[in-house]
């Protein structure tokens, strides 16, 4: 990237820029300081000569020249300089009160002092001037080095633009904008003010882009292409505001585009890298729902296939009793589909995203009784006991897939605990939080797999008896659950000593008053 | 009141594995069933015939399910019922605030179908009939008087309590939509469903031997509330 050298006085002018610099410096604060210390000076001169010590009295006065130029400016030391000179000539040298000189060796010491003077008070305000330089560079250096550390964690574009445009307004003196290619599609990222049109640049970015040099453009814009490993990758538009003297450098400016440049990259490959990481988890998910599929249908179906073929194949040679075992078994797995199928549809609608705004408030109470409701068919002599507060829970939710939810943990409940065994549904309220149990005395779920069991397609391993369930229930808990903003998790042994509990925490919504 | 249980049904459905099923099946409950496979010759047969009930599904090829019940309305006010997925409640509203009196969902058990033919049915002939009152195996209602008794016990119900409950008996065995109650107990209509539940949960509370799991006022969801009613199969 190359350097602009601009709004600097040109090459033959440099030496004295120090000097000129000062004199900017020039206000009535200043003069009235140096007009102090002269005084100062002055007097203690006059003084010191009056005492019969000459040498004092010339060199506190250079001392009181050379503070000036040190503490107000290269300009004002010259002109206390000359000011001294002439009064130590005039008002203090022998003789005093006039302007002659009785010899030669009076003149040597005089030149002296006014090349003391002289010397003194100017370079002192040079050094001043250097040293404020100085200063000016490692304050510029520590806001480059803050700027890059929030560069550093830009990912994305809108943080890159909140970086640029903070940078722009802390310096009330710089106007941004941040012109990336997205696609093929030239669009600003950030604009210095709504009010500014700064699509009439597109055609002078585009060019200054391609040529990839800095380019002047209208109304004092100097327009910065954007170059990565890859190409050009878009432009930053600076221009400086009419009328500060404390403008970041020409340097400072350089270091910030490619800053800009850089980060800019880095959030490109960012959203790449996302992009590819998302399609790689898709397919995954496809791999493992094509093996459920082919699983968790096919036996069902099996079932189905077995038992009506038999009934139509071998009806005369079946008893009354093993064909109405069959018709129940074909009902059953039917069920089982339809369960199945429903966890499907559920899946993918999480899948999908759900927009938690767009959900309606509905009664918690409704929907697990629902599923009580729906589960009672299958607990056998299993007993459910419920523990409901009277008043209705409003959350905000799907009610056909919250009801999913808890019917999908009562399966689980009742799969994994004996016959006879109780089930517990407690519903508490916390704060601004309702806390579901689902408590069974079954077998429990090993430490290890706690928080493996809400993983899509696990299964927990059952000694033996093939598992029934498809594993889909309880990811679609969790995803259905965290995506309202709750929580779930499994304890395991329960507080009774064995068996489960699945505990979910979701937010209350406000009541209508 | 006892009402014929022989209807005539209309069938259109353009799914031969599931008519081929609900023919016969319907037929052996004692019902005459006329079959088209296209909403067009469904909505021809609908207005040329008498029938005293329309089983339509909505997924037929050649129209939109809401487009067919508007048609079979214009000329006709036989129950419609509409077969219809699950998790499609916005076009089973759309299919009940354009003219359907009730529907079932995909897979069904056919005693579940044949409930509801009979609902719609009797709901019919009740309008034509103009009655008054109403009775089923728990619950009596007195239009005209403003009461209610539950298992023969008299129970104090509110009045928007006792419009809501009216409502979903005048519809007993159908799905009543949010919006048809929330005009019912809210003249001039508010499109707040929380006022809505908040009555039903009280209602239950009343009715209900446990509110939690409601054996007579059921909850719809997403579509309503329905009424269920205890009769003798076949």
């Amino acid at each position: 990237m190359t350097a602009i050298v601009e709004s600097s006085p040109p090459a033959h002018w440099q030496p004295l820029t120090w000097l000129l610099s000062s004199a900017r410096e020039l206000e009535w604060q200043r003069v009235r300081a140096t007009l102090l210390l002269f005084t100062a000076a002055t007097a203690i001169a006059f003084l010191s000569q009056n005492l019969e010590k000459p040498v004092t009295s010339a060199l506190i006065y250079v001392l009181g020249v050379t503070l000036i130029g040190a503490t107000q400016g290269a300009m004002l030391g010259l002109l206390s300089a000359i000011c001294a000179s002439l009064t130590y000539n005039f008002a203090i040298a022998e003789p005093a009160f006039v302007f002659r000189l009785a010899d030669l060796d009076d003149l040597v010491p005089l030149l002296a002092f006014n090349f003391c003077a002289l010397i003194s008070g100017v370079l002192a305000g040079r050094l001043r001037y250097q040293a404020q330089r100085a200063m000016r560079s490692a304050a510029e250096l520590g806001d480059l080095l803050e700027v890059s550390k929030n560069f550093q964690s830009a990912f994305s574009l809108a943080h890159l633009s909140d970086v640029i445009i903070s940078f722009a307004t802390e310096r009330r003196n710089l106007d941004l904008a941040l012109y990336a290619y997205q696609g093929s599609k030239l669009t600003t990222i950030v604009r210095p003010d709504s009010r500014l049109n700064v699509e009439r640049f597109n055609v002078a970015v585009e060019n200054a882009i391609k040529s990839q040099a800095i380019t002047k453009s209208e109304e004092g814009w100097l327009i910065y292409p954007l170059i990565s490993s890859n190409g050009a990758i878009g432009a930053l538009l600076v221009r400086r505001q009419a009328g500060h003297d404390d403008n970041p450098s020409a340097t400072s400016i350089d270091a910030f585009v490619n800053m800009v440049s850089l980060t800019l990259e880095r959030c490109f490959l960012h959203e790449r890298l996302a992009t590819s990481k998302a399609i790689e988890r898709s397919e995954a998910f496809k791999t493992a729902l094509l093996s459920s599929v082919s699983h968790d249908m096919r036996t069902p179906l099996a079932t189905i296939s077995a038992s009506v073929t038999g009934l139509l194949d071998y009806n005369d040679s079946l008893t009354a009793e093993t064909k109405t075992q069959l018709l129940i078994a074909i009902k059953e797995q039917c069920e089982r589909l339809n369960r199945y199928t429903a966890n499907m549809l559920n899946l993918s609608r999480l899948q999908s995203g759900i927009d938690v705004d767009e959900l309606p408030i509905i009664d918690l109470i409704d929907v697990i009784g629902g599923a009580a409701n729906s589960i009672r068919a299958r607990l056998g002599a299993r007993t459910l006991r419920k523990t409901f507060p009277h008043s209705s829970i409003l959350v905000r939710a799907d009610p056909i897939l919250l009801e999913q939810v808890y019917l999908n943990i009562l399966e689980n409940a009742v799969i994994y605990s004996p016959d006879g065994s109780p089930i517990e549904i407690a519903v508490h309220v916390d704060g601004q939080l309702v806390k579901i149990e689902i408590i069974d005395q079954g077998i429990g779920i090993p430490s290890d797999e706690l928080d493996r069991v809400f993983e899509r397609f696990h299964r927990v391993e059952l000694s033996g008896a093939a598992v029934p369930g498809s594993g889909l229930g309880l990811a679609i808990a969790k995803g259905f659950v965290e995506a309202i903003g709750g929580s779930i998790k499994a304890k395991s042994p329960s507080a009774e000593g064995q068996g489960t509990c699945i505990e979910i925490l979701l937010p209350l919504t406000e009541a209508l008053t | 009141m006892i009402l014929p249980q022989k209807f005539s049904v209309l069938l259109v459905d353009d799914e031969p594995a599931l008519t081929d099923v609900l023919m016969p099946l319907l037929q052996s409950a004692g019902h005459t069933v006329n079959y088209a496979s296209t909403a067009t010759e469904g909505i021809k047969d609908a207005g040329s015939l008498k029938f005293d009930v329309v089983l339509l599904d909505l997924g037929l090829p050649d129209m939109d399910g809401k487009q067919a019940i508007s048609a079979i309305r214009a000329s006709s006010t036989v129950p419609i019922i509409v077969i219809s997925a699950r998790h499609q409640e916005a076009e089973k509203i759309a299919a009940l605030d354009a003219g359907a009196d009730d529907y079932v969902n995909k897979p069904f058990e056919i005693g579940e179908l044949l409930a509801r033919i009979r609902a719609s049915v009797r709901r019919h002939q009740t309008i034509a009939r103009q009655g008054n009152r109403f009775k089923s195996s728990e619950i009596e209602i007195d239009f005209g008087a403003r009461t209610v008794s539950l298992l023969g016990q008299p129970i104090k119900l509110s009045p928007k309590e006792f419009d809501l409950l009216a409502t979903l008996a005048q519809h007993a065995g159908q799905v009543v939509t949010h919006k048809r109650l929330l005009n019912a107990g809210w003249a001039g209509g508010t499109n707040d469903t929380q006022y809505l539940r908040t009555y039903m949960a009280r209602l239950r509370q009343k009715i209900e031997a446990d509110p939690s799991e409601p054996q007579l006022i059921l909850t719809e969801p997403g579509v309503g509330y329905r009424l269920k009613v205890n009769e003798e199969l076949r």
